[in-house]
């Protein structure tokens, strides 16, 4: 802007201030309508190219699932509740998605990836602010991620329960 | 592995075991089932006078746990014994895979914080000894399970565009997961 001003002032004392003006904030506007466009255009390009890593990933995990469900199905499910959770689109396909994965994941003995996909779902409530079934998750990750002996992982998960709201817990833990 | 059983090649376990439980298994059988195959073929190949490739099955037995979710600090412990076995036996590329691997466990345990030995693989850009870049790749996606884990996101993301070359046909399990990491870092 302080160019603006600095060339307006240039073109104030040649007594053409009012046309001038005009056409410099009309050019830097419609510069800064380019790169703004441009900028879009890259936004909307990463978006694309994520979509493609996702479903690259997706399709990848359901072909190792297919010969593997023990190993991969936790997996396949957590990225697919994962990406309907970041669109959007099923809430209620979404609780089932994060769900299956983590009795996937408890079933195959991945106590690891169980905490994952417990965060990832307290998470996913937290944006609902359903309290009492964030509480559950996190509860259930901690316990998970002290099983696994994570102590950096015990003690960030402890942090997001600190933080809940109190009035979130059940009358009789008050 | 029905032949094995039918001419009792006993030398033979530790390869076999490194190739059919490290490296095909997994595909099929959870990944619980191949470890103690390979601890079997761990002790065969030291007890049999092949302790490269027990060694080799040692590396196998850590990734595997690792990705089997085991408790992290008997996988430390297990890293140390092998680490300990390697003062006998000498194997650089050992030795280097599984201080990659015992950085991992230590960032996920307490941040390297008390469980650390800052003793970084000998691995360079230009290392000789690394010449199909397996040294390289296993520290790209090592780093990007610590990051992902530790939780800094941007600097996984980075990290799995390095090793994006990895994610087609006949990779190995780590591949996939750092995939699996990869790909929920879009989201």
């Amino acid at each position: 802007m302080s160019h603006v001003f600095v060339m307006t002032t240039k073109y104030a004392c040649n007594f053409t201030f009012v046309p001038c003006l005009f056409s410099l904030t009309c050019s830097d506007s419609l510069s800064w309508l380019g790169l703004n466009a441009i900028d879009l255009i890259n936004k909307r390009k990463q978006i694309n190219k994520s979509r493609e890593v996702v479903q690259a990933a997706i399709d990848a995990m359901k072909y190792a699932a297919a010969n593997s469900a023990w190993n991969f199905t936790n997996k396949l499910c957590l990225l697919e509740a994962e990406q309907l959770a970041y669109t959007r689109t099923n809430h209620d396909r979404a609780s089932i998605l994060y769900e299956a994965s983590i009795k996937s994941a408890k079933r195959s003995g991945f106590v690891h990836e169980q905490g994952l996909a417990c965060e990832k779902a307290a998470f996913y409530f937290k944006r609902d602010r359903n309290n009492q079934k964030v509480r559950e998750y996190f509860q259930q990750a901690l316990e998970c991620y002290q099983v696994w002996g994570s102590s950096i992982k015990v003690a960030f998960i402890q942090t997001e329960l600190d933080g809940l709201n109190p009035d979130a817990l059940p009358v009789s833990a008050r | 592995m029905s032949l094995r059983e039918r001419f009792d090649v006993a030398a033979q376990i530790p390869e076999l075991y490194f190739n059919f439980y490290g490296r095909i298994a997994w595909r099929f059988e959870p990944f619980q089932a191949g470890i103690g195959k390979l601890r079997q073929g761990f002790e065969a190949g030291l007890s049999s006078g092949h302790a490269d490739m027990g060694l080799h099955c040692a590396i196998q037995v850590i990734k595997t746990t690792i990705l089997s979710g085991a408790n992290l600090s008997s996988i430390l412990k297990e890293i140390d014994y092998y680490l300990h076995l390697l003062k006998t036996y000498k194997s650089e590329v050992t030795r280097n895979f599984l201080h990659v691997f015992r950085e991992t466990v230590s960032l996920l345990i307490d941040n390297g914080e008390a469980t650390s030995t800052a003793a970084d693989p000998c691995i360079g850009v230009g290392d000789l000894n690394d010449q199909n870049r397996k040294m390289r790749d296993a520290v790209l996606q090592h780093s990007v399970i610590r990051c992902y884990w530790s939780g800094h996101n941007e600097r996984s993301r980075n990290f799995g565009e390095k090793c994006k070359h990895l994610f087609g046909q006949g990779r190995q399990s780590t591949s996939y997961i750092t995939q699996f990491f990869y790909g929920k870092l879009q989201l």
